[in-house]
């Protein structure tokens, strides 16, 4: 848990291990925004480290990025910011990524914020538009397209 | 084209060998991410994939947005008329099972008839909504004041923490109605409303929060009786400042009233009920607090930490303010908020007679920000400010204490 102890001032961090092997020194504060790494540490099993095999050191690193920023600011304004940049990514894969370690860690408002872009890359667009940014294969059978089409009419536009 | 088995249909990926990252997702988060999308658009997801045929009906949120129906038919008549199918359907077609935040933008049309019957779907939805257990429920009119009926709230609403009512009308008994039918009503929020009931009050409301778009019809003064209410907001142009009773759970308090002359008693009363907050915002509508010299009117606000007033209070070589501030002990943070009137005041600076005490002592005051409006940038040379400054100086406020913004 702590680091060799000297004074009281020293606060307690815990040890983050991510797939890759790269150890994350992280002060307690920080890391407790995860409810995860939250109850390990009420446990008491964080001595030796963390590890978390499901998520690279690229990404924990991003992910303590967001962890450190949302644990010390308190102006509204300033995190708004930092959330808006923190999401501006350029690749898909990244942006899932974030979710998937949201979710494991239980970051509930990294996880709100990932979420969110998904549903802005959504908004708008139409049906073919949304399988095309998402790569989402087509399994219907055209009768079953019609089918839905039929029950779900008073959503669409016909 | 259509293939003449029964075989799912390929269709290319984009980028051949391309991972579908989206449909690896497992299916609470994947519902949590389409929960954000406005409903006709989240409906609509049940075309994209056999994985997300269903995924839509038990999705606990729903915001219905009129706008979503914009331009989809000749007239606004009939785009109302395909909205309403719209939300009946899926109301109906979506899984029963727990809703938790229910949003509607309706649109009660500008040239409305009979502004009750054009609200009588909206009324329906919302008592569908709470009695669906949904615990936020955020309602707005669009254009016109939607009529909402006080009988939404007529059977129990055991879960409802949290609503927000935007260009809507509240006649009574809307405030007894919430109290009795909604027990754990934490929150409420009223924007741009027209409120017909005076009589506010309830045991478990939190925050209450009135804007200054809101316009109170009702004869005589508003009464606010919140035993519960930790945060208050009350910013309506043109009521009489309310009558608070019983308020003794309150911290924090953001007021706008009237500084009418007539209004002494009043306002006394009032600031009496918010003595015991710890931060306070204090703006007026005319332009001084005018007080008599000799009035007890400023009770000891002993737990005070956070103080921003606005121009009203630096009338008459900034005796409010002053009166203010020898009542605030424990002070730490003062913020005055100069706006364009601010130009009055410096033509009015001959006080009420003799302050014999200019002094204040708050000796945890640390910091003080003088915030210039938009609107009013070029007064940073005003004699006015450099009085103002005097006078903290003169109080043991050192310059790096001041931020002026």
């Amino acid at each position: 848990m702590a680091s060799a102890g000297s004074g009281d001032e020293k606060a307690a961090t815990v040890t983050l291990i991510s797939s890759d092997n790269e150890h994350f020194e992280v002060p307690e504060a920080v890391a407790t925004l995860s409810q995860t790494i939250r109850h390990m540490i009420e446990d008491g099993c964080t001595d030796g480290g963390v590890p978390l095999p499901n998520v690279t050191g690229r990404i924990l690193a991003k992910v303590l990025e967001y962890c450190n920023k949302h644990a010390a600011a308190s102006d509204k304004d300033e995190l708004e910011k930092f959330d808006k940049a923190f999401v501006d990514i350029d690749d898909q894969a990244t942006l899932f990524d974030l979710v998937m370690a949201a979710n494991y860690l239980d970051i509930r408002g990294m996880l709100d914020l990932t979420c969110q872009t998904i549903a802005d890359m959504i908004k708008g667009k139409s049906v073919e538009e949304i399988r095309e940014t998402f790569n989402i294969k087509n399994d219907f059978t055209p009768e079953e397209e019609a089918e839905i089409r039929r029950e779900n009419q008073w959503a669409f536009d016909d | 084209m259509a293939e003449a088995s029964g075989d799912a249909r390929v269709v290319s990926e984009g980028v051949a060998g391309a991972a579908c990252r989206i449909e690896a997702l497992p299916s609470h988060v994947l519902s949590r991410a389409i929960s954000f999308l406005d409903a006709r658009q989240l409906v609509q997801t049940c075309l994209l994939s056999r994985r997300w045929r269903h995924l839509w009906r038990s999705v606990p949120r729903i915001s219905a947005s009129r706008h979503e129906f914009d331009g989809m038919a000749e007239t606004e008549e009939e785009c109302d008329v395909l909205f309403k199918k719209f939300v009946n359907s899926l109301l109906m077609l979506r899984n029963p099972a727990a809703l938790d935040e229910f949003r509607l933008q309706y649109n009660i049309p500008d040239a409305s008839d009979d502004l009750e019957v054009d609200s009588e779907d909206a009324n329906l939805w919302i008592r569908h909504a709470l009695q669906s257990n949904a615990r936020s429920v955020e309602v707005s009119g669009g254009v016109s004041n939607l009529q909402l009926d006080p009988g939404v709230f007529a059977s129990k609403c055991c879960f409802v923490t949290s609503m927000l009512l935007s260009v809507v009308f509240l006649k009574p008994p809307f405030f007894r109605n919430l109290q009795t039918g909604c027990p754990v009503l934490e929150r409420l929020i009223l924007e741009f409303c027209t409120i017909y009931d005076p009589d506010i009050s309830s045991h478990t409301l939190k925050v209450l929060t009135m804007d200054q778009e809101c316009d109170c019809t009702f004869e005589g003064r508003a009464s606010i009786t919140i035993p519960s209410l930790v945060e208050l907001h009350f910013f309506p142009d043109d009521a009489r400042i309310p009558l608070l009773e019983n308020m003794e759970s309150l911290v924090k308090a953001s007021v706008f009233v009237g500084t009418n002359p007539n209004e002494v008693d009043d306002i006394c009363q009032f600031l009496r009920s918010l003595s015991g907050v710890t931060h306070l915002e204090f703006y007026g509508r005319g332009v001084k607090l005018e007080m008599e010299q000799n009035l007890q009117w400023c009770p000891k606000f002993n737990n005070l930490t956070t103080l921003t007033l606005g121009n009203n209070c630096l009338y008459g070589d900034f005796y409010p303010l002053i009166v203010f501030l020898q009542n605030s002990p424990n002070l730490e943070q003062l913020t005055l908020e100069l706006m364009q009137e601010f130009r009055q005041i410096g033509l009015d600076q001959t006080y009420i007679g003799d302050l014999d005490e200019r002094s204040f002592t708050c000796e945890h005051l640390v910091m003080v920000d003088i915030v210039f409006g938009s609107d009013s940038k070029g007064l940073k040379d005003d004699p006015v400010l450099s009085n103002l400054l005097k006078l903290l100086h003169n109080n043991g406020i050192t310059s790096d204490q001041i931020f002026i913004k």
